[in-house]
């Protein structure tokens, strides 16, 4: 009676601490879960990407002019170790103005970019001044211009950067 | 026997406590984890946004945006951004559009008590003849509504300038009320105006106030506002003679507290603190001929109650270079944005009334801070204030990311922690 006793007890002791064990590793396990609720504010850069990487140096921006037919090189580089068959790459051009943000939309695409290699993409843009409104009482000088470059594979890579001129 | 029973009970308890340890350690390691995981509202909890650490923006993403103000219940931010109003949560980007962005061109909203805005801003169209800049809408808060749009409701022309009671209680307009176009040779005269709430008559006082209402702030009791008046060519005054003025809305008319010297202007709105003092910022004119905008060396001044000339606050250091202030919503704090001498950055400084103290709230390093007295607002709480910066940067310039999720790359709002006046006394 008394040995059955004691097995009861060692079983229900060892049962326990096992049970113990599990339940710690179940919590520990499950940290990362509880994480990714959503950032009230962005705040992570959306261009960290294994894959892609883009180039701007702000010495070219600089050669920009306030005017039509201007050229803006980047580059890309395929940052991964597979050869990338395409990467689209898209360039939108906003005034600072929400109001008035003029859009101007542009696109290019390189292909059979191979692991490590860097490639040069060439835009011709306009960056002509917007006409100065009549009517309003905003000062069209405050207004700058954005260029939001992104550089996206079909597997769904991306890589992004804004650059912001001066006036 | 005993000594067994007493060896398989230590085993029981030991083998208990290694379950309870275990367990609670997970539990108490889980709540640790739920309250980290409640959402940030900072961009990295110790971010240093070229302010200072603790400062953390309130908006991102392109547009200019200017007039911040908080709503009475701390909750909720309003302020124009390129020349409509917009709200939103104090720590989201859910943008709401108050008035409509092509039709109306808004300077300046205050909170009403119901939540409804009253907003200083023209139509598309108006003509704008100094000193009559503005008219006067309410933006009706609007629940129903899915989209973006608010009912927005004309209530007076020729308004000048807007204030709000701490806690906004009622919002106090100064409007023109002379010349007319009937009789346009009448001297500039304003009078002002109360409103509680969008759908309630306002209250105006026929006491005319001579010249043009160029700022003007509430009292911390909410009994009255102090005025910062351009004179028209009336009496000993020359034109363009700032004075400043206190208005008592029980006695219903304005009661004379200061003349400014003669070719200085006032910058923005006097504020009346709790101990009865007013502050101002004041600043020779530009000549004609000279920059706009130019460098001119404002001076922070104070008018105690039992005299009529302003002093310049010695607190504030020699050379201090102020541009904008506003009281706190007990009126024993005033936040200043200036300068400690005309070459170092434009800072947030927090002078404390009652200790005569003042103290950095932000350490720029390269940003470029607004300095439109109106780009300058409290939380109703006292804790924080709000003000309006990007990054200060000459060339063109290259950042990660889309252009909403950046912040210093455009003007935005930014948070300042400036402690409370209980810390404040602790701290003495």
């Amino acid at each position: 009676m008394r040995g059955a006793a004691l097995w009861v007890l060692g079983a229900s002791a060892a049962f326990l601490v096992t049970a113990a064990a599990f339940l710690l590793l179940a919590n520990l396990g499950s940290e990362p879960t509880s994480d990714p609720i959503p950032q009230a504010v962005p705040s992570a850069p959306e261009s960290v990407s294994p894959v892609l990487a883009l180039e701007l140096p702000e010495y070219r921006l600089e050669r920009l002019e306030r005017g039509p037919g201007q050229k803006l090189v980047l580059n890309v580089q395929n940052a991964s170790e597979e050869e990338l068959p395409v990467v689209n790459l898209t360039l939108v051009i906003t005034s600072e103005n929400t109001l008035r943000p003029r859009p101007r939309y542009y696109w290019a695409a390189t292909e059979n970019l191979a692991p490590g290699a860097t490639t040069a993409v060439e835009f011709e843009i306009d960056l002509s001044p917007p006409p100065i409104p009549t009517e309003s009482s905003l000062d069209p000088q405050e207004s700058r211009e954005i260029l939001e470059i992104r550089a996206t594979t079909p597997e769904g890579d991306s890589a992004v950067k804004t650059a912001v001129l001066a006036r | 026997m005993r000594s067994r029973k007493h060896k398989l009970g230590a085993y029981w308890i030991a083998a208990s406590l290694v379950l309870l340890a275990a367990t609670g350690c997970g539990l108490s390691s889980g709540d640790a984890r739920e309250e980290i995981a409640i959402p940030s509202t900072q961009a990295g909890p110790a971010a240093d946004l070229g302010l200072g650490p603790g400062v953390r923006p309130l908006s991102f993403g392109p547009g200019v945006k200017s007039s911040p103000r908080v709503s009475p219940s701390g909750e909720r931010v309003a302020f124009i951004l390129d020349g409509y109003l917009v709200e939103k949560p104090l720590y989201t980007q859910d943008f709401r559009r108050r008035t409509p962005p092509s039709e109306f061109s808004a300077e300046v909203a205050e909170w009403l008590p119901d939540e409804s805005l009253v907003v200083l801003g023209s139509e598309e169209g108006d003509t704008k003849t100094p000193p009559t800049p503005s008219s006067l809408f309410v933006a009706q808060k609007d629940d129903s509504s899915s989209d973006d749009s608010s009912t927005v409701r004309n209530l007076s022309e020729r308004a000048g300038a807007a204030g709000a009671a701490p806690g906004s209680q009622l919002v106090v307009t100064a409007v023109v009320a002379s010349p007319t176009e009937e009789s346009p040779e009448e001297l500039l005269r304003s009078r002002l105006m109360l409103l509680w709430d969008s759908g309630d008559p306002v209250k105006i006082y026929l006491g005319h106030i001579e010249g043009y209402v160029s700022g003007l702030s509430v009292s911390p009791d909410g009994r009255g506002a102090v005025l910062a008046v351009r004179s028209d060519v009336e009496g000993q005054r020359q034109e363009g003679q700032f004075e400043v003025l206190s208005y008592r809305f029980s006695e219903g008319q304005a009661r004379h507290v200061a003349s400014v010297p003669n070719g200085m202007e006032v910058l923005g709105a006097p504020q009346w603190t709790q101990e009865g003092e007013m502050y101002f910022v004041a600043g020779e004119t530009n000549e004609p001929g000279e920059t706009a905008g130019a460098s001119v060396p404002y001076v922070l001044y104070k008018i105690t109650p039992d005299s009529e000339t302003p002093e310049p606050v010695r607190t504030v250091g020699e050379g201090f270079v102020a541009t904008s202030i506003s009281v706190s919503p007990d009126g024993n704090r005033l936040a200043v944005l200036g300068r400690r001498n005309p070459g170092s950055p434009t800072n947030l400084y927090i002078l404390d009334l009652t200790s005569d103290t003042l103290d950095a709230a932000t350490s720029n390093e390269n940003m470029e801070i607004k300095t439109n007295p109106r780009d300058l607002a409290w939380s109703p709480d006292g804790r924080s204030v709000v003000l309006v910066a990007r990054g200060a940067f000459s060339g063109p310039k290259v950042y990660d990311g889309s252009p909403q999720s950046l912040s210093s790359a455009f003007y935005n709002l930014y948070e300042v922690p400036v402690g409370s006046p209980a810390d404040a006394e602790f701290e003495g």
